[in-house]
């Protein structure tokens, strides 16, 4: 494409501007209002990861053992008289356990109340694992307790493990998606143009990796791995193994697409104009597919994140004391969780709402890059 | 109470027992049976019964037959084999102190405790109506246990000083074994559980169809099916001596058993039991298996669960009683540990197992856990902190010295005091040597812990990642190494484990021995070390030795003289005096809480069901030991 | 064509005894074996009898040759029909997987019939709908389908029944028709449990159904041919699915060769949460306990229908789409 034909200069016409292709499809994606708001909650949701320590109240392993299983503990403008506190606070918690249920119940105390405290000084921490750092953005003064959606069952603030949990989910998942888009794109380009046996030899390929023996191989892999590995290393080795095993479904449905492009008019007259075949892949015939690859990777995405929830159910998946979004829906699988701690289940809030971001934000890009997109 | 027999005592209450029954029985006593035979094509219930049956005070009240007993079990079949295949030679008694004889009417040792002659009851009865007799026993003997050919081998309590026993037939009901040395605790041995001795008798004219010398088969794998406690309960058709019969089994959905017209026991009325004519399973998958129990239990669908409920559970059941009509009874479980960490001194790296040996690196890491703080978050607050010991019902603490010991041991270092921890850890020179802030080895290099915790055990893995910041507090390194059971086991069968997280257990003396107090055995569950207690098995054949002088060879040797001491209250000082090893020179094994409530669920309907005991772990054979055969609707 | 379709099947066996291989040698990747597991299980029950006789229980399930030997027995035992024997209930594994067929695709055979019957029609109507009500509330609700995780759903799902109804929807049958023959009490039985695991499983499938169709259709929707078809005066009943559908579902025809797979592998989880007794439950537990033969001959099963279902897409594709072509 080329860009816009810069007019001839005429002082009687206003000059017009000059944009190029990727401002071009910048300004139509912002006209598109879902698209734009997806955009700004990832950025969001990106800012919480990256500033998850200094945004949250408590450290990620903190345990308030006296406070197990609370329900969430707000902030309150009115008190119980009715009158208006500037300043808002939380009241004071007392941990009581019912003799007759073992219930453990939490009571509001409603004398105490500690008032919001800006950046105040709390335990340690490295911003963006650099940074040495103090103060937090919010907190309240000891004894008091500020738990924004409450504690789990071995008493850590969700809130702040919602907002670790986020580094986790909303990185390493993206390494595998690209990892698995580049093999998938590449592969399926090259199998749905060339055809031929290397297109045969490379089926049976995929056929191999989609038949494989998943939970055997993590398990195998589960006892194979060093204990000295961090998490993260743990982490990031399953999500590598987790594209090599999934790039084959995307593969086959770009060769799809390849296979009925392939003898369409604007590929024949760039094979006649003697475009090596690098360039017809990449020039024309990647852009038709790009929309669907857009739309499979922004689908992709919750893929891995809640293929981490489905392996930490089996017992292979991120474990303490890392957090991630998966970590957390999988200890929110349970009876009781349901019937008695339902607050446990706000962090898939924040998953549907990643989710939804990522979709609507890949559909903006799709409008935005079509040209005949209405 | 406990583990005594007194032979001479035993022989005159017994002759008197039979006496009085006898004369009873000489009273024409008239037994009734459950109205679902009435018009069935049976022989009368007088000839069913055998001479002497056995007769079951019920817990509360005589009961009244009919009704169907519902509740979940894994697929598994697990601890439902204990409901219904509980049929040993002798029972322990419902208060898990000490035994009472069951399927044999009674038994007499000699004075040496080398010899023991056993009674089979006259006139018992398989559930298809052919006799019981010593044949049976004697067929599992010659024809599976001593035939190499069959994979089967001599059952626990059966070999002393690596010998066999030496079984001789003396009439058709009367059978005599005969042990190279003093055998005091065989009895209580064999009647551990679901396996053991309610296995051995098997149903001899029954099983020859599967045996390859008197049939036409030409491998074990039948035999073996019908034989072996994970997949006898499934055999449909095989006579049994429960009181009930499996009649349909859906694998992973459904089992059903119904009364056995041949049980061979009454109430004190006479009434043939059991009352309860159907016991209707369900089974689920072991991750469906929590939801399963807890939802049927709170929607009344279940009459008796006494397994399978998760901590978390606890209150969402209490609080549900009304509305599904049933009742929770808090057992106690008898776990002295819930988790414990085993230390593995059989580990290749010998710089470690310096460590361990000595006394003072244990007690830090011990006084360094905040052990309030576990039970708060991982036990709800519903345990009790304590060190590694045994379960306080133990038989030899129920004197007044035990009961001291037992206070001792299970209190000794575990108060939560990191200062005194840092300054155990300095005063042995494992100090922090190149200042990047862990601790390091007396010799300056680098000190790392790992621990393996099986990765199934949620509980565990939350309880030993707040020890890991405790130790991470006082500057020790410690790696969680979470891994499937089996890779753990594989590690501590060549050294490589350092130190393994065990989720829970409960012991008794010197049945426990081996996971307990002394490296006596070569298994996983062996606690100091497997090949350590390898070494003590094979009579230093295999595995490597304890370190001479060193504790745990002392413990090898009062194990020894323990087993062999025939008078229980010198067994009883015997065990004593081993324990107080593990206070003076321990913690050998590092607790952390334990004696956790056990709920049983119970429809209000049920009745005989004791309010209060004790779960245990599978070697008593609970719930068998609550009598399920004496439970009845009160409808 | 013929030619092709019979290469495919030919080039099946190859493939087959390639995975076969594969899988078995990541199956005895981990260092504890079935027997192994068997006596560490029994010991932590206390049951210590079984300890020591390691060698003997090998011996019995053939565990104790050579593993080329085991290779070659199994597949050899494959081919002939003889798929081996479970060891933990010793029965026949062809008995095991044929007695929880029916279920499995029951179940997911209705799931997969809801989530593309109606995930088809509404991602057509929401392309044509773009950004109006209809649209954006099936858009919300097919997020949360694809945001949750099935099992979680299907939990939810379970405990909401509890309350609402007092049943305890775990299974698929009551206990008294556990069992039981066919008859229409069995099957409105079967009906008042299934509707649960379907419905929850379906769920996510329709929504990502729902998602790919709607874009693929406004992929189309913007392309200039349709302007055209509006322009002859053709009904947009017509434009739509004639013409606009016909085009939009190529990558659909390739998602549809996993459905086959689907059936016997998909829901895994799911399966085991709410006890169907389902093949996939059976290949979860089998393989977490490594009962070798019977997760080896559903691994042999999912891997041919991930091959036949390929080979079905591929199929489909070249009858649909008259441009591809296959040499």
């Amino acid at each position: 494409m080329t860009d816009a034909a810069i007019p001839a200069e005429d002082p009687a016409t206003p000059r017009l501007a000059v944009l190029s292709v990727r401002q071009l499809t910048w300004r139509k994606f912002r006209r598109n209002r879902l698209a734009y708001l997806g955009l700004c909650v990832l950025c969001v949701m990106y800012l919480m990861a990256a500033f998850a320590p200094f945004l949250a109240p408590y450290g990620v392993r903190e345990t308030h053992s006296q406070f197990a299983r609370t329900a969430p503990n707000w902030l309150h403008f009115i008190d119980e008289n009715g009158s208006f506190h500037a300043v808002p606070f939380v009241y004071g918690l007392r941990q009581g356990m019912d003799p007759e249920t073992f219930l453990q119940s939490t009571i509001r105390v409603e004398d105490e109340k500690y008032p919001l405290r800006l950046l105040p000084r709390g335990e340690p921490y490295l911003l963006f694992g650099l940074i040495p750092a103090e103060r937090r953005l919010f907190g309240v003064d000891a004894p008091g307790k500020i738990f924004l959606f409450g504690t789990d069952t071995r008493g850590r603030d969700l809130f702040t493990r919602i907002l670790y949990g986020a580094q986790v989910s909303l990185t390493v998942g993206l390494f595998g998606v690209i990892l698995s888009l580049v093999l998938g794109v590449g592969i399926g380009l090259a199998t749905g143009y060339y055809g031929g046996w290397f297109d045969s030899i490379t089926q049976r390929v995929i056929e191999m990796t989609q038949a494989f023996p998943q939970i055997p191989l993590w398990l195998a892999l589960a006892a194979l791995i060093p204990p000295t590995w961090s998490s993260i290393q743990v982490y990031f080795g399953i999500s590598i193994v987790l594209s090599i095993l999934t790039w084959g479904a995307l593969a086959r449905q770009v060769r799809a697409m390849v296979l009925s492009l392939k003898t369409s008019d604007f590929v024949r007259a760039a094979r006649y104009s003697n475009a090596s075949t690098g360039r017809i892949m990449l020039r024309h015939l990647l852009p038709s597919t790009f929309s669907h690859v857009l739309v499979i990777a922004t689908l992709a995405i919750p893929a891995m994140i809640l293929g981490e929830t489905a392996l930490s159910f089996l017992g292979l998946g991120i474990k303490a004391p890392m957090t991630s979004w998966g970590l957390l829906l999988n200890e929110a699988q349970s009876v009781q969780v349901i019937v008695e701690t339902p607050w446990l289940l706000i962090p898939v809030v924040f998953v549907v709402l990643t989710i939804i971001s990522f979709n609507f934000v890949g559909d903006g890009l799709r409008d935005a890059a079509d040209p005949f997109a209405r | 109470m406990t583990l005594r027999w007194n032979p001479r005592g035993a022989l005159a209450a017994l002759s008197l027992a039979t006496a009085l029954l006898c004369t009873t029985a000489a009273v024409a006593q008239t037994y009734q049976q459950s109205p679902l035979f009435d018009g069935m094509d049976l022989p009368p219930v007088a000839d069913r019964l055998p001479d002497a049956p056995l007769v079951l005070e019920p817990v509360e009240s005589v009961g009244t037959y009919g009704g169907t007993l519902r509740n979940v079990s894994p697929e598994d079949l697990g601890w439902l084999r204990q409901l219904i295949m509980v049929e040993p030679w002798a029972k322990w008694e419902r208060d898990l102190n000490g035994i009472r004889p069951n399927t044999l009417e009674g038994w007499t040792w000699n004075d040496a405790y080398t010899e023991v002659t056993l009674d089979f009851r006259e006139g018992m009865l398989w559930s298809d109506g052919a006799p019981v007799t010593a044949d049976d026993f004697m067929f599992f003997w010659n024809d599976m246990v001593l035939n190499e050919a069959i994979p089967v081998t001599f059952p626990g309590g059966t070999v002393v000083n690596s010998e066999p026993m030496t079984v001789e037939k003396i009439d058709d009901f009367t059978v005599k074994l005969t042990f190279s040395g003093p055998n005091p605790l065989f009895m209580e041995l064999a009647s551990r559980g679901h396996y053991n001795s309610s296995l051995w008798l098997v149903p001899s004219h029954y099983m020859r169809q599967f045996h390859p010398d008197y049939s036409d088969v030409t491998d074990t794998a039948a035999l073996m099916a019908h034989y072996e406690n994970t997949t006898r309960l499934q055999q449909i058709g095989m006579p049994t001596l429960s009181a009930w019969v499996i009649t349909d089994y859906t694998p992973g959905q459904r089992i059903v058993a119904q009364r056995n017209p041949y049980y061979w026991k009454v109430d004190s009325a006479g009434n043939q039991l059991p009352y309860i004519d159907t016991i209707d399973t369900t089974l689920a998958t072991p991750a469906a298996v929590g939801q399963a129990t807890l939802l049927n239990a709170i929607g009344g669908n279940v009459d008796f669960q006494p397994r399978d409920f998760a901590l978390a559970d606890y209150s969402v059941l209490l609080s549900n009683q009304e509305a599904g009509n049933y009742t929770v009874k808090m057992w106690s479980r008898g776990d002295f540990a819930w988790p414990w960490i085993m230390i593995a001194y059989d580990h290749v790296d010998q710089g470690i197992v310096d460590l361990f040996y000595m006394p003072d690196f244990l007690r830090a890491l011990s006084h360094a856990m905040d052990r309030n703080k576990i039970n708060d978050i991982v036990s709800f607050g519903l345990a009790t902190p304590r060190q590694f010991a045994l379960s306080p019902e133990s038989p030899e603490f129920q004197t007044p010295e035990g009961q001291a010991l037992y206070e001792e041991w299970s209190n000794s270092y575990i108060e939560f005091d990191p200062a005194l921890a840092g300054s155990l850890l300095d005063g042995i020179g494992v100090v922090d040597a190149d200042g990047e802030g862990w601790r390091d080895r007396p010799d300056g290099s680098r000190l790392q812990l790992i621990i393996d915790v099986p990765a199934s055990s949620q509980e565990s893995i939350n309880a030993m990642d707040l020890i890991k910041q405790d130790w991470e507090a006082i500057g020790i390194d410690l790696i969680l190494n979470a891994l499937e059971w089996s890779a753990i086991d594989a590690r501590a069968g060549n050294g490589e484990m350092m130190m393994r997280a065990w989720p829970s257990a409960s012991g008794w003396g010197l049945l426990s021995a081996a996971t307990v107090w002394a490296p006596i055995e070569g298994f996983t569950w062996s606690m100091g070390g497997q090949s350590i207690g390898r070494f003590f098995q094979t009579g230093g054949v295999e595995g490597q030795p304890a370190r001479p002088g060193s504790m745990l060879e002392r413990l090898q040797e009062a194990y020894a003289v323990a087993i062999g001491t025939v008078d229980p209250v010198e067994r009883d000082a015997a065990l004593l005096a081993a324990y107080r090893i593990h206070i003076d020179e321990g913690p050998i094994t590092l607790g952390t809480v334990g004696e956790h409530p056990s709920p049983v669920v119970v429809s209000n309907r049920l009745r005989n069901v004791q309010d209060t005991g004790l779960t245990g772990g599978w070697d008593l054979g609970f719930p068998g030991t609550a009598d399920p055969e004496q439970f009845y609707f009160a409808d | 064509m013929w030619v092709y379709i019979a290469r495919r099947i030919l080039a099946l066996i190859p493939t087959l005894i390639l995975i076969m291989l594969v899988s078995f040698i990541i199956m005895q990747l981990p260092p504890a074996d079935f027997v192994d597991q068997y006596v560490s299980r029994e010991a932590a029950r206390g049951n210590t009898s079984v300890a020591g006789q390691e060698e003997m229980l090998r011996q019995q399930f053939g565990l104790d040759q050579s593993l080329p030997v085991q290779f070659v027995s199994w597949v050899g035992g494959v081919f002939t029909g003889n798929l081996g024997i479970s060891f933990t209930d010793k029965r026949q594994v062809s008995e095991i997987i044929m007695d929880r067929l029916p279920a499995t695709l029951a179940i997911a055979g209705m799931a997969f019939l809801l989530s593309w019957g109606v995930g088809i029609p509404l991602g057509v109507y929401s392309a044509t709908h773009q950004y109006r009500a209809g649209d954006v509330a099936l858009t919300g609700i097919a997020f949360v389908g694809i945001g949750l995780p099935d099992f979680l759903l299907a939990l939810l799902f379970l405990v909401a029944a509890f309350y609402v109804t007092g049943d305890v929807l775990l299974g698929l049958s009551s206990p008294e028709f556990v069992g039981a023959s066919l008859s229409w009490g069995k099957v409105v039985d079967f009906m008042s449990y299934a509707w649960l695991s379907v419905v929850a499983v379906a769920f996510t499938g329709m929504a990502y159904i729902m998602r790919v169709t709607r874009n693929n259709m406004l992929e189309e929707l913007g392309k200039p041919y349709v302007m055209t078809l509006r322009a002859k005066g053709l009904p947009e009943r017509v434009v739509i699915w004639r013409h606009v559908f016909r085009n939009a579902i190529n990558p659909l025809v390739m998602l549809f060769g996993q459905v086959l797979s689907f059936l016997i592998n998909g829901f895994a989880i799911t399966s085991v949460v709410l006890n169907l007794p389902t093949v996939q439950a059976t290949y979860l537990q089998a393989t977490l306990l490594q009962d070798t033969y019977l997760a080896g001959a559903i691994l042999v099963l999912i891997a041919m229908t991930v091959m036949l279902g390929n080979l079905i897409s591929d199929l489909l594709l070249a009858w649909i789409d008259p441009r591809v072509r296959y040499d």
